[in-house]
């Protein structure tokens, strides 16, 4: 359904180009669920932004392709795309309170989602009568998709404004906006890491019941590896801009390939029976504006060799849809 | 005493910095420029001026400047009703403009901060009492309340410093008291606080640093408008009183003559607006410069 | 247990009233008071660490802050090494100062901007007594080589630092009081993944080498698991289990644990369990309800006496406590 292909966007800074996405591939059908998992800084947000053509100033695309259903959204005209954004294709934010007008009832805005795309039948009869049935039905709509994602009571809190909400509850009201056109593609950027653990649950489990209920196409960008491994089907790493390891999270997590994957694996501490001591990556993420072409990773890795500062690597396949961009699968 | 030296450096180290970024901002480089030359000049006013500025000489009155005609170079701006020198009256007049200004900002900034910082840092019932004054004084317009109290005092150089620093410091006081305020809530300042630091070391050396920025900004913008305020006083006959040179007191002197002798108003009235224009581009970019949202990592 | 604990608190309360402003106070609007810690009863033991979870609001920060004195506490005790420290004032509570530190959650704001890493780590010397410019230069040198810093870096500005980095200055600051008890203040959570990892170890090598005993809050119950020697959850103001910490994760007994640990997301299979997905959201602590204040989101909620009677944290001969009515019953 949607295929990202050699999608490289530049910031163009005083100190000179900064590659925030650099020649990124990535694919995902209908009904899967694909987790951009990295740390801050590595282009997995701007990634996202990018795809909705809305490139972060001072940034520009470069190159590369955004095939959604078959069609360059790079060639939409502004019109197109804002047609497209909302009604196709639809974005949860980190931070609900931002997603959300402060001036405004939480109905109204779900309800403008609605207006704005059109997607309410054209009522018949006289001005006045067609708009108290339009207003009516619309009402009906909102209050339908408030109580799908399980906002309690929705004729009362349809008047209230953003700030009466919880976390949560405000999370779900964005959903809710992105629900109300049925959307084939949600992205998702950092979803719960503003909620706290309980409500985290919650908001996830609302997500899977989207994807299963309406085959809903679901991007989530998180730097949670748990999490990325329970909600996704479909895992890519990214570091420095780059995807530097993708595959079917069960073989990513399990059977990690790049040295970065393998790191970060490392460095979490997990819950079980026997304590295993956690394994840092050392040094920090790199400055963007300071890379060459060759492995962004070099500097940090456990694994170097001679050979990663040679040329720049590709992702390579490594069989059942596994592929990492390393020196030592090359 | 080497610890004393390396800061020393590091402080010269960011005021390079700061200066570096000054220069981005021409019109900020211009405006200081010509406020060090208006103080320049009233310090070594009597070097320059080539008359006295209260000598009256009633055979050479209202000569006009030298561009005109009758006018003479040594009377380079032409002379007033009692035959004084204008540019003479102006180079002296600086003084009292830049006197006035400075002290009078300079004691808002003292009051206005200590209290700011008190208040802000901690609360309660100071704060309350002190809030609540400041609001009452706010209430009142500025101009209006100085010639109140220059009424019921008197013109005089003391008075007319009472006069603008009365209320003068009410707009440090919030500005401190709204950034204490923040500043107070930052962990740096429970971090000190966990090591033992006393309230006042935290403030002073602590959180002090974080704030003169704002402080110096809004200085440098009401200093421009205290001079006009004692521009503005002086004109009415309520602040510096004739003879003594002040931009004000002239242009309220060349009011009458202002169809036929133009000049002794209009040329202190240019002193003063470029004085005051200066004074505000240099605040502007001041402002850019230290605002922390225009500033890369 | 006949070991004396370092910190004990008794019943200890911290209470906040919204202040009214002026106005209001004249429209006649009542005082509201946010509960924020609301009788925790604690024993920390000289060596260990532990950690302290739950979720935002519910009073973890509070009480680490109220144990050290950043805040005074509303009412209780604690003490400190058997002596109680509530009431310190001057030279004695610059003492108790030394012996108790705290790393705080957010790197950026934790350090002074205006001040070079010298100057922030001189002012925790000085505060020790250590005046003498010498000493405080090869004092401070050494506590940058021992939490991961490079000498040379010695009159850098913060903002000069990365976030890892900069932690690694404020556990520096805590370190040169030389104390004995450190409250680490969620002091992982706002870094990355990989710089998180260095930081815990860090904290671990620390405490082995200085023999430093730690209350570790956090809201990461994977952190917590990977830390702590015991670990006690709290609720809306008050502590609903405490236990050490295999115990607490194999076999949780209060609702509201058992919700928490299986809400973890996790990377490995075999520890993804059936979650359990609590209804609703945290009460405020302005309005906490009344019996058991976890009542309205239980699972396992009895009846009436969750909504009437408090539970009181009972311990069990391994000094493991709980309090839930469900449990005891």
């Amino acid at each position: 359904m949607l295929q990202v292909k050699d999608l490289t966007m530049v910031y163009e800074t005083d100190r000179g180009k900064v590659k925030a996405v650099n020649g990124v591939n990535f694919s995902i059908g209908h009904g899967e669920v694909l987790g951009l998992v990295g740390e801050s800084g590595c282009g997995k947000s701007a990634t996202l932004l990018t795809l909705l053509g809305l490139v972060p100033y001072p940034g520009k695309i470069t190159s590369g392709e955004i095939l959604f259903n078959g069609e360059d959204l790079r060639k939409k005209s502004p019109t197109e795309m804002r047609n497209i954004r909302g009604k196709d294709i639809a974005m949860i934010f980190q931070d609900p309170m931002t997603a959300l007008n402060p001036v405004f009832k939480v109905g109204e805005q779900i309800r403008e989602t609605l207006r704005i795309h059109g997607l309410m039948q054209e009522q018949k009869g006289s001005w006045w009568s067609r708009r108290k049935k339009q207003n009516h039905n619309e009402r009906e709509r909102v209050m339908e998709l408030m109580k799908e994602v399980g906002i309690p009571s929705p004729d009362e809190r349809f008047f209230e404004y953003p700030h009466q909400f919880s976390g949560g509850m405000q999370q779900r009201v964005v959903i809710a906006i992105a629900l109300a056109c049925s959307a084939q593609l949600l992205l998702a950027d950092e979803p719960t890491t503003a909620l706290d653990v309980t409500i985290q649950a919650q908001i996830l489990e609302l997500l899977n019941k989207i994807n299963r209920e309406r085959e809903t196409a679901i991007i989530m960008v998180t730097h949670n590896l748990g999490m990325a491994a329970e909600f996704c089907q479909k895992i890519a790493v990214m570091y420095a801009g780059e995807i530097v390891e993708q595959g079917p999270t069960d073989a990513v997590l399990e059977n990690p390939k790049h040295p970065y994957t393998q790191g970060l694996l490392q460095s979490i501490p997990r819950i079980s029976e026997r304590k295993q001591r956690i394994e840092p990556i050392p040094g920090s993420v790199p400055d963007l504006a300071t890379l060459d072409e060759t492995c962004a990773f070099y500097p940090r890795c456990g694994k170097r060799t001679k050979a990663c500062l040679l040329k720049k690597y590709n992702l390579e396949d490594l069989g059942e849809g596994h592929s990492a961009k390393c020196a030592l699968y090359s | 005493m080497e610890t004393h030296l390396r800061s020393l450096r590091l402080f010269g180290q960011n005021l390079q910095a700061f200066f570096s970024q000054l220069k981005k901002h021409p019109s900020a480089w211009l405006g200081g420029i010509v406020i060090l030359l208006y103080v320049a000049m009233a310090i070594i006013a009597p070097l320059l001026a080539p008359h006295s500025p209260i000598g009256t000489d009633l055979q050479l009155r209202l000569i006009p400047p030298f561009w005109q005609d009758g006018g003479t170079w040594s009377h380079f701006f032409g002379t007033d009703v009692l035959g004084m020198d204008l540019l003479s009256r102006i180079i002296y007049g600086a003084r009292i403009s830049l006197l006035i200004g400075f002290l009078a900002v300079g004691i808002s900034v003292l009051i206005g901060v200590v209290l700011g910082m008190l208040a802000g840092y901690f609360r309660g019932f100071f704060d309350e009492i002190i809030s609540r004054f400041a609001e009452l004084l706010m209430a009142f317009p500025f101009l209006i309340f100085a010639i109140g109290i220059m009424a019921v005092l008197g013109p005089g150089f003391g008075n007319l410093l009472l006069a603008l620093t009365f209320k003068g410091w009410v707009e440090f006081f919030r500005l401190v008291r709204g950034e204490m305020m923040v500043e107070k809530t930052k962990e740096y300042v429970e971090a000190a606080t966990a090591l033992g630091v006393s309230h006042l070391r935290i403030i002073i050396s602590e959180i002090l640093p974080n704030v003169v920025h704002s402080i110096l900004v809004l200085g440098t913008l009401r200093l421009g408008y205290m001079i006009i305020m004692e521009a503005s006083l002086s004109f009415l006959g309520l602040g510096i009183q004739p003879p003594t040179p002040a931009w004000g007191s002239m242009i309220s002197a060349g009011r009458d003559y202002m169809m036929t002798a133009w000049w002794i108003s209009t040329i202190p009235g240019i002193a003063l607006l470029i004085l005051v224009l200066s004074i505000n581009l240099f605040g502007e970019g001041l402002r850019d410069v230290s605002d922390p949202r225009l500033k890369r990592g | 247990m006949t070991i004396a604990p370092l910190v004990e608190l008794r019943a200890i309360k911290k209470h906040y009233v919204i202040n009214k402003s002026f106005l209001e106070k004249v429209a006649g609007a009542k005082k509201q008071i946010i509960k924020a810690v609301d009788g925790v009863d604690l024993q920390i033991f000289n060596g260990e660490i532990l950690g302290l979870v739950g979720e935002s609001g519910c009073g973890k920060s509070t009480l680490g802050r109220t144990i050290l004195q950043l805040h005074r506490a509303t009412a209780g005790e604690i003490y400190f090494e058997g002596k109680c420290i509530n009431h310190l004032k001057g030279h004695d509570l610059r003492k108790f100062r030394q012996d108790a530190q705290i790393i705080f959650q957010n790197p950026y704001s934790s350090l002074n901007p205006r001040k070079s890493v010298r100057q922030i780590l001189s002012l925790a010397l000085r505060s020790r007594g250590l005046k003498d410019s010498l000493e405080q230069e090869r004092e401070i040198r050494h506590l940058l080589s021992s939490v991961g810093l490079a000498e040379r870096q010695i009159d850098n500005y913060p903002h000069q630092f990365s976030g890892g980095q900069r932690q690694r200055i404020g556990i520096a600051r805590a370190l040169a009081m030389k104390p004995r008890f450190i409250v680490a203040d969620e002091p992982v959570s706002a870094l990355d993944v990989s710089v998180q990892a260095q930081i815990i170890n860090l904290l671990e090598e620390l405490q082995q080498e200085y023999k430093l005993t730690y209350l570790f809050v956090a809201h990461d119950l994977s952190v917590i698991h990977y830390i702590s020697d015991r670990v006690a959850v709290m609720y809306l103001g008050k502590v609903v289990e405490i236990a050490k910490t295999e115990e607490l994760f194999n076999n949780p007994r209060h609702p509201y644990t058992q919700a928490l640990i299986s809400a973890i997301p996790s990377v490995d299979k075999e520890r993804r369990k059936n979650r359990i997905i609590l209804e609703g959201t945290v009460p405020t602590p302005l309005n906490p309800p009344s019996g058991c204040a976890f009542h309205t989101r239980c699972f396992l909620k009895l009846g009436q006496i969750c909504e009437t009677k408090t539970p009181e944290l009972i311990y069990d001969s391994m000094g493991n406590g709980v309090a839930c009515h469900y449990v005891k019953a």
